[in-house]
């Protein structure tokens, strides 16, 4: 029985290493290579060690990107989506708020656009002329053009629109886990909805709202197009995630895809160090 | 039981989806397929070449694969030729040809050439600018000049002539200045909600357009030749430090920073291109340094921001050297480009011959003339002024001119590293209002560290 579910397992197995493994080790490897994809260099496979890499943790840029993606990482993912997601769950599980349901629709028709659609949408609606200025001016804001002003925080309240649906429906299973009887007790204890909320429902969803970090944290950090269509590397590198440094050294003149390559197995390790993180935090909570 | 059915149903399915991954596409095989790949801009001619190519070799299937305007081709076409997907035959922009062909992308055209007639057909230069050492890569479709476009609504609006050839730097921005104080007055008239002077492409974001539609333009005409280029020939070196390049950095310096009478913000858009094209239609430009096939591609009733009646509201007028030539340096400047198409390395040898002979239909003395005559582009072929629809264009007419003076890029290996640390500096000069020394300074320390102090020279700045 047993050994036919590690069969069963085979095919699955292959396609990860196939479409997974493999290709990340090849980009370790290429790293370690002076590859580019045009010139003398391309497709060649000749060692150069940690040459990449040193000139890496030489070039402003890269650090810039590493900044802007943490900034943007950090308030997108963990501040906004995290936050507004937990408060529109606890939103929806009220009973008697109207429109919740149109709410939902509006959080998920956010999350399931086509990403390239959400940028485009974006450019347009942060744009000098766009929807947004039209509204601030209703208020008496003079129109600006927000991709270029305040790149960053743009994006960043792009990328919470875009992506509070996930955490919002983590924590609306979370919530739904909590046993009623336990908000009754501590009602009939007195307990105010605060007191609730923090010994009664923040202690029964703490795991998820880790996975919900390391989650997030994967995804944000590997965001590219909704930015790259927006705002690209942003006015002096405003906006240039660590995603788009390496798309910019790998894809562009003169396409140093072994660069990116380091770049990119850097990265990788950085995320990986962070989940580390909250997984030593899971098993805290858990315990 | 039911396990087990389940299981043979899993496998039977896994079985077949690996047999169709595995399957080299299609089993129906015996036709030739010849694949071609292009961007957006060169559909008309591609098109008008199939017609013909497909009443002439009916056994050839043919397969398009068109790139968009408003995706990058130059990087989708290094990457699908890096990942062995590529056209058979593809367009490809001439300054990647040395590089791409030191990649080993490009097929050797040299003997195709020799027995080709019609190859003499083409001018010196563009058969110069698709060779790289000795050999041929790639035969020329359309090539450009580049020049000062300005609207001659807004100069009368401004109280300037309509008819505008400045002779010198200092004349351009005089001029610019001049409509920066009628500012209000311009806006007001044009009906916009704001106004620049002047632009000149900058930055990262317009990636090769910065160097040649801007860098280029100024540098050219910055010092006296051999001193005013990126590449030193005779020493075989990079130029990191000039009096041509100080005085160019100079310039951005000036427009951008010193007298803020050009648009930073305009280089950061999602889609530099369209919306330049757009921009100046509409009248929040006065002037800007672009290239010839804006005419008809932006422009034209059928280009893509088009300008009703654009005689009477677009003019374009030469760019000048510094000082005209007063000091030994051009008089007027100007620098071509273009594009060719070329055939992969890796084709089949049963399709290479299809290949070729679609080149021999793409590039005919009829097909390149109307198709330069449709978008207002410079012909490679000299012989297209026998074509009527391009002999009675006014406009090509009027920059034939041009073409005696014009200059080619150093697109030698490494240019494309230069080019970018050409975008990268102005950049700085833009958006952090770095000083033209620093901004020299930082230029040579990025060329230095490429390519080693060794391959980079300097000049002395003063006289």
């Amino acid at each position: 029985m047993r050994l036919r579910g590690g069969v069963l397992l085979i095919p699955a197995l292959l396609m990860v290493f196939l479409f997974v493994i493999f290709p990340a080790l090849w980009g370790v490897i290429i790293s370690f290579t002076g590859m580019s994809l045009i010139g003398v260099h391309a497709l060649e496979m000749k060692f150069i060690g940690l040459k990449n890499y040193i000139k890496l943790l030489n070039d402003p840029d890269f650090f810039n990107s590493l900044r802007v993606s943490f900034l943007f990482t950090a308030f997108s993912a963990l501040v906004g989506q995290a936050f507004l997601g937990l408060f529109l769950a606890l939103l929806f599980r009220l009973e008697g708020i109207r429109g919740k349901s149109l709410v939902a629709v509006v959080v998920f028709l956010a999350w399931i656009i086509p990403e390239v659609v959400a940028g485009y949408t974006w450019g347009a609606y942060a744009h000098k002329h766009g929807l947004l200025n039209t509204l601030l001016s209703f208020l008496g804001i003079r129109p600006i053009n927000w991709l270029y002003k305040h790149p960053l925080e743009t994006a960043i309240i792009a990328n919470i629109w875009r992506g509070t649906a996930f955490s919002m429906i983590l924590f609306s299973a979370a919530l739904e886990s909590i046993p009623n009887f336990l908000y009754e007790a501590a009602e009939v204890d007195g307990a105010t909805g605060w007191q609730r909320f923090r010994s009664i429902t923040l202690p029964l969803i703490s795991h998820v709202i880790i996975i919900d970090y390391i989650l997030i944290t994967i995804w944000t950090f590997s965001v590219f197009t909704l930015i790259f269509v927006m705002t690209g590397r942003g006015v002096g590198g405003a906006t240039e995630l660590w995603t788009i440094f390496t798309y910019y050294r790998g894809f562009q003149p003169p396409y140093e895809i072994s660069y990116a390559a380091a770049s990119a197995s850097l990265m990788f390790l950085i995320v990986l160090a962070l989940i580390f993180v909250y997984l030593f935090a899971l098993r805290r909570v858990k315990v | 039981m039911k396990r087990n059915t389940y299981l043979k149903t899993l496998a039977i399915v896994l079985i077949f989806t690996l047999a169709l991954i595995l399957t080299p596409q299609g089993i129906s095989e015996e036709r030739v397929v010849l694949t071609i790949e292009y961007g957006e801009p060169w559909k008309l001619p591609v098109t008008w070449a199939l017609e013909i190519f497909r009443e002439k070799y009916p056994e050839v299937d043919i397969r398009l694969i068109m790139i968009p305007y408003g995706i990058d081709y130059n990087a989708v076409l290094a990457v699908d030729l890096a990942a062995g997907t590529a056209g058979d035959v593809f367009g490809i922009d001439s300054f990647l040809i040395p590089e791409f062909a030191e990649a080993g992308y490009l097929y050797d055209l040299s003997d195709f050439v020799k027995e080709w007639p019609e190859w003499e057909k083409f001018s010196e230069p563009m058969r110069k600018i698709v060779a790289h050492k000795g050999k041929v890569y790639g035969i020329m479709i359309d090539t450009d000049v580049r020049m000062i476009w300005y609207r001659k609504d807004i100069f009368r609006v401004a109280g300037l002539p309509e008819v505008w050839q400045p002779t010198t730097w200092e004349e351009i921005i005089d001029t610019a200045l001049k409509l920066q104080e009628k500012k209000e007055e311009i806006m007001k008239a044009m009906g916009v909600d704001e106004f620049y002077p002047i632009y000149v492409p900058a930055g990262t974001k317009w990636g090769e357009a910065t160097t040649m539609q801007g860098f280029y333009m100024i540098l050219l005409g910055a010092d006296k030749d051999p001193y005013n280029r990126l590449y030193d020939y005779e020493e075989e070196k990079w130029v990191g430090k000039s009096k041509a390049l100080l005085r160019t950095f100079e310039f951005y310096y000036d427009i951008y920073v010193k007298h803020k009478i050009a648009p930073v913000e305009y280089n950061f858009v999602p889609d530099v291109w369209a919306h330049h094209r757009k921009t100046f239609a509409e009248g929040k430009i006065g002037m800007e340094l672009g290239g010839s096939w804006e005419w008809g591609e932006a422009w034209g009733p059928t280009g893509i921001a088009p300008v009703p009646e654009r005689e009477k509201k677009i003019g374009f007028a030469k760019m000048p050297g510094i000082k005209g030539g007063a000091e030994g340096e051009r008089k007027w400047v100007t620098i071509s480009g273009g594009w060719a198409f070329a055939v992969n390395a890796k084709i089949p040898e049963e399709k290479l011959k299809y290949a070729l002979e679609f080149l021999k239909i793409l590039h005919s003395k009829e097909i390149i003339a109307k198709y330069c005559a449709e978008f207002g582009k410079v012909s490679p072929r000299v012989d297209a002024v026998e074509v009527e629809e391009y002999a009675k264009d006014p406009y090509l007419t009027a920059i034939l001119e041009y073409v005696t003076f014009t200059d080619f890029r150093d697109a030698l290996p490494g240019y494309t590293k230069v080019s970018y640390f050409v975008q990268k500096v102005t950049e700085e000069i833009i958006t952090k209002g770095i000083t033209p020394e620093e901004a020299l300074e930082m230029y040579y320390k990025l060329l230095v560290e490429e390519f080693g102090a060794d391959k980079v020279i300097t000049y002395p700045l003063e006289d």
